[in-house]
């Protein structure tokens, strides 16, 4: 039969209609979607109307008083006890038969240490500690474990599991949790003496308790006071062949030939087991280096994939493989109320240390690195002065701050290193001055570079480094942030009048303004040289000259006079760039690089 | 004359898809039911625009996209761009949820659909005396076609979310309800392996032999079923089927040659040497695999033409910029640089599998030349090409010399790895040495899996192949899992997670959906998506 050309045609329009079917419900297209707000519960409601097994920890909230707080809009992240959670935690811990007989204050503690203002949904955990700390300002910790069914789930503060996770409300979201949390009562100290297994850890606590270190690390917790202690269990420094603290001892006489005293080394040993900050694992990742207590001495902090190692040298004669943070424990990222504690991999020696290069992203703001939205794409936030703890300024007039912003977007004009910038000026009308604390300078002598984006505008400034008890040192040049990198010059040439290039891709060219091809707008001009005689943070200051506007500030550069000054560059990921690299192992791979790489 | 009319076909179908993509009302007032359908089967060529109609639905973007998605985005080959998508690089940091759109299978669904309608009518002209030229077996051929199309589709399903619903009855009308269970992966692997045995011995090998690899061939049920029979485990059938597919004598592959080189300063005696690979060659077998298709080495693939574009574009354009290649991982792992000589190359990688960091083996017009423009997008989707029936049979060998301990089979599986190596001139640095009579099955396991890496770059088979690695005899080797997630680009602070997560085997399967869950109450989502 001949193929009828009518039938055919409806056929395949029929046929057509019906893979359109397959795809597309018909029906309200609007069905699902959430127009009106009010149809999303507010997180007070979710819990006393919404889930029956939440009603007790609705019930304290109202009592408490915070309900006023959690049924406004907001962002919050809210971990939910069950009942059940919270009757086992009346009975274990208060010997009562319910939460009614606690009093206000013990119910007021518990409910801020179950609310974290900013919205963290489990996307966002990362391993380790939460971005933000909640209302008593400690950290939660989470990660993912498995069940003795291989099954994951998420652990909060060693403490709870996640039972639900992601309820969105109004202004919020719940992870409903399987126990109450509680803060570790305990002070670092109390904690690796009391809650770690005595004879896994004999010889760091009896150096602990020699040096005298016990009493610094039980110090009541104000909340300014932060320790961070590495523990070598016994294991650890029996395998490098120290069975007793005197043993720990003669070890060091080898490694400071120099200190005589035998408690000023078992001093020495302990306090570089210190850090004075609260650091968790994921703190460390997000470092080069952390301070010790030693006066003057650091631990420098390397990752690779899942270790974090320190005090890993390559680049020296002697190089060393470093010590890794054991992750696997759960003497790890283990909270305590003033500090945490991570447990050591391998015995770790106090390392005496040269200066060495700190290549800055000026982001790295305290404030900043706690957000969520730190590096995230499209985040733009403004800052006045007193909100950010490292960058004091003057504003000109009212409103006038610093931005931090972030675009993933790369192009010619858009390379910032790790996608980020503040934006500020320092000139009579915007911020008259702005002083920065500094990364944490190991003493030596260094060539300080600033690393901006050219603008469009001329605006001048000075510079100076400024260090308790030293005299202030004034940088002898004056920039204008309008200028262009000279053209046509080679690396040596730019290095001998103070430029160079830090970007590691491709420059800005604009031939239509008759700037050659090699015009740059990602600036790094050398300040000068400064003496820091004092291992420690110190700061910098801006003061503004001339001009009206405002100026993209990247980095800042601190390089040991003997150390290369141009290379390495970096990419827009952060990474370390070093000379000769093949243009298609720079990201993004596929954008040209200028040709002086 | 073909090939025109098929273009023609997808084009309309694709327009009249458009047309009716809003729900009107007045839609309702066509007849829609079983019967005034079938009177449009009313000849052989009615059955074949059918079954033409089921190669233009695999080449939506719905179908084409995930095919590589599933296949790489949880791999350790990808990265985001410049321009990256949330939903992809969510998943590459092991945040996966249902409501990411990556996890939508309509696209399946609207295949495995079109396959019933064929398999339901294609011998309908003849029950009714409605074609006297149309035979039983030309009928039964149209529906063998069909079941391999459906017995693929359900092995993508299986291997990306276990377990699924088994849609076996053609769907007829709007108003038939799409509610069907979840079957359990034992029941979709028996209904793949039945689909593709029934489609092997209703073709002879002739059939469609004529035509370019665009369709369902012999051949290819046989490469799918070696694929299919590798997952199940059952390594004596991947044998068999691979030694039809490489004893047919229709398929090879294209030669590179290569010249020995002496290295400078080296003696002849203690000869440090290397290989230079013919450039024209290698131009050549780029060209005729990728660039224009239907090479002698192909066994399946999709043929994308002008009208039909092949979406992947609008993943890897310059513009576009969505995902790239992670040389990082790449260049350190599996193509690492020879550094002294440029001419010294695996010819797999640079300018090959990638450039730059763009991914060539879709956006190359030829080797050498620039990238395609979106109206040149017509890059051929392989399914299955000569090397890895080699390397399938090789790893069906190695399987099972890991119960007998046989040497021979170990050394004949080595025999076509090396194959595929020299081919390709593989790099000493990538080399593991065996010794003769002591080769060990689990080294010369991780060896194939990174040969498979190399070979089959971007071609979406990475996470397939590492899943069917870990999974084997009980999840014996859940390492080659762990060491994924390592080198994937995932963060630092969320690799760790990521290593648990894989820990738990429900996490190696897509979530369904949220909206196939909404309309379809019978499925119940795999409980690693659970919130609760």
């Amino acid at each position: 039969m001949k193929p009828n050309k009518n039938s055919a045609f409806q056929l395949i329009k029929l046929f057509g209609l019906m893979f359109v079917t397959v795809l597309i419900s018909c029906g309200d297209p609007n069905a699902n979607m959430h127009y009106a707000t009010s149809d999303v519960p507010m997180i007070d409601d979710y819990l006393s109307t919404k889930d029956s097994s939440l009603t007790d920890f609705a019930a304290i909230i109202e009592k408490t008083g915070y309900q006023g707080t959690l049924h406004a809009y907001g962002t919050y992240t809210c971990f939910a006890p069950t009942n059940t959670a919270i009757a086992t935690w009346c009975q274990d811990k208060y010997g009562v038969s319910s939460w009614k007989m606690l009093s206000i204050d013990t119910l007021k503690e518990m409910v801020r240490f179950h609310l974290i203002n900013d919205t963290i949904s489990t996307a966002y955990f990362e391993d380790g500690r939460l971005s933000t700390p909640n209302g008593l300002k400690k950290y939660l910790t989470t990660s993912t474990k498995l069940d003795t069914e291989n099954k994951t789930y998420i652990e909060v503060n060693r403490q709870a599991r996640i039972i639900e996770k992601d309820i969105y409300a109004e202004n919020g979201i719940i992870h409903k949790i399987d126990a109450v949390l509680t803060p570790n009562p305990n002070t670092v100290w109390q904690a690796i003496k009391s809650e770690f297994p005595t004879n896994e850890y004999s010889i760091f606590v009896g150096a602990l308790e020699q040096s005298g270190m016990d009493s610094i690390l039980n110090k009541e917790s104000a909340d300014t006071t932060w320790f961070t202690l590495l523990a070598e269990p016994d294991s650890v420094l029996q395998a490098a062949g120290i069975q007793t603290v005197s043993q720990l001892i003669d070890s060091m006489v080898v490694i400071r030939p120099d200190i005589k005293l035998r408690t000023n080394l078992l001093n020495l040993y302990v306090k570089y087991h210190v850090v004075p900050s609260l650091a968790y694992v994921a703190d460390f990742m997000k470092v080069s280096t952390e301070e010790t207590m030693v006066d003057g001495e650091v631990i420098t902090v390397k990752v690779n994939q899942l270790d974090v190692i320190l005090n890993k040298f390559t680049y020296t004669e002697h190089s060393d493989p470093g010590v890794l943070i054991n992750r696997e424990v759960d003497y790890t990222d283990f909270s305590c109320r003033n500090g945490v504690i991570h447990t050591l991999k391998t015995f770790m020696p106090p390392r005496l240390r040269e200066p060495v290069p700190v290549y800055w992203d000026i982001a790295e703001q305290p404030e900043l690195t706690a957000l969520k939205e730190f590096r995230k794409d499209g985040t733009i936030l403004n800052f006045t002065e007193g909100q950010l703890s490292e960058i004091k300024f003057a504003a000109a007039s009212s409103g006038k701050g610093i931005q931090y912003a972030c675009s993933k977007v790369f192009g010619l004009k858009f390379q910032y290193v790790n996608y980020d910038y503040l934006y500020f000026g320092v000139n009579p009308s915007e911020l008259t001055w702005v002083e920065m604390k500094t990364p944490l300078l190991i003493a030596g002598t260094y060539k300080v570079w600033v690393c901006w984006r050219r603008v469009d505008y001329v605006m001048t400034f000075r510079t100076s480094f400024l260090q308790a008890g030293q005299p202030t040192q004034v940088f002898p040049n004056v920039y204008s942030t309008y200028d262009y990198v000279p053209t046509g010059q080679t690396e040596a040439q730019l290095l001998n009048s103070g430029w160079k290039y830090y970007v590691a891709k491709q420059p800005y060219s604009n031939s239509s303004r008759g700037i050659a091809d090699d015009g740059k707008v990602y600036v790094s001009r050398v300040l000068g040289t400064i003496t820091v005689t004092k291992t420690g943070r110190h700061t910098l200051r801006f003061e503004g000259l001339t001009g009206n506007n405002k100026v993209y500030w990247d980095m800042i550069h601190f390089i040991p006079v003997g150390d290369d000054q141009v290379w390495p560059r970096f990419d827009v990921l952060g990474h370390e760039i070093y000379k000769n690299s093949p243009c298609n192992s720079i990201y993004p791979y596929d954008q040209p690089c200028s040709s002086n790489n | 004359m073909k090939t025109l009319k098929k273009i023609g076909i997808c084009f309309i179908i694709l327009v009249i898809g458009f047309s009716f993509t809003s729900c009107d009302k007045w839609l309702t007032l066509q007849p829609e039911d079983g019967v005034t359908f079938s009177d449009y089967f009313k000849s052989q060529s009615d059955v074949d625009g059918l079954v033409v109609g089921i190669y233009c639905e695999m080449m939506d973007a719905a179908y084409i996209k995930n095919l590589f998605l599933w296949g790489e985005l949880r791999g350790d080959m990808l990265t985001g761009g410049s321009k990256p998508l949330a939903s992809y690089t969510s998943v590459i940091s092991g945040e996966i949820n249902s409501s990411n759109t990556i996890c939508q299978w309509s696209g399946f669904y609207s295949v495995i659909n079109n396959c019933n309608i064929v398999i339901k009518f294609a011998d309908y002209p003849i029950k009714k005396n409605l074609d006297a030229s149309y035979t039983q077996k030309e009928a039964d051929e149209y529906k063998a076609e069909a079941l391999a199309i459906r017995g693929l589709t359900y092995f993508y399903l299986l291997r990306s979310f276990g377990e699924v619903p088994l849609v076996l009855n053609a769907s007829l009308s709007d108003a038939q309800k799409y509610t069907i269970a979840k079957s359990s992966k034992e029941e979709v692997m028996k209904q793949i392996i039945s689909d593709l045995t029934v489609a092997d011995s209703s073709l002879t090998p002739s059939y469609n032999s004529d035509k370019q690899k665009g369709r369902i061939t012999k051949w290819a049920i046989k490469a799918i079923l070696a694929d299919v029979y590798l997952w199940n485990e059952e390594y004596a059938k991947t044998r068999k089927c691979c030694d039809a597919i490489i004893s047919s004598g229709k398929f090879n592959m294209i030669p590179v040659d290569r010249s020995l080189v002496y290295i400078e300063e080296s003696t002849v005696i203690q000869a440090d040497t290397v290989y230079y690979a013919d450039d024209s060659q290698i131009t050549n077998l780029f060209n005729a695999v990728y660039s224009t298709g239907n090479s002698t080495e192909s066994i399946f693939e999709l043929n994308f033409n002008e009208m039909k574009t092949n979406g992947l574009w609008d993943l890897f354009s310059s513009s576009k910029n969505v995902l790239i290649a992670n040389t990082e991982n790449i260049e350190s792992n599996y193509f690492i640089p020879y550094m002294t000589d440029a001419n010294v190359f695996d010819i797999r990688s640079k300018s090959f599998a990638y450039k730059g960091t763009m991914i060539w083996k879709y956006m190359g017009l030829t080797r050498n030349g620039l990238p395609r423009n979106n109206a040149q997008s017509y890059s051929s989707w392989i399914f299955y090409r000569y090397p890895e029936i080699l390397l399938m049979k090789a790893e069906a060998l190695i399987e099972e010399a890991k119960v007998d301990s046989n040497q021979a089979k170990l050394s004949m599986a080595l025999e076509l790895i090396q194959r595929v190596r020299i081919r390709a001139n593989a790099l000493k640095n990538t080399e593991v040495k065996f010794t003769e009579n002591n080769i060990k099955p689990t080294e010369l396991e991780a060896y194939l899996l990174n040969e498979r890496a190399r070979e089959f770059l971007f071609e979406g088979k990475r996470w397939y192949d590492v899943l069917r690695f870990a999974k084997r005899n009980n999840y014996e080797n859940i390492n080659y899992l762990l060491n994924l997630a390592l080198n994937t680009s995932a963060p630092s602070e969320k690799q760790k997670s990521l290593q648990t997560k894989y820990k738990d085997t429900r996490s190696h399967y897509w979530p369904i959906y949220v909206t196939e869950l909404e309309n379809n109450p019978k499925l119940i989502q795999n409980d690693f998506y659970e919130t609760k």
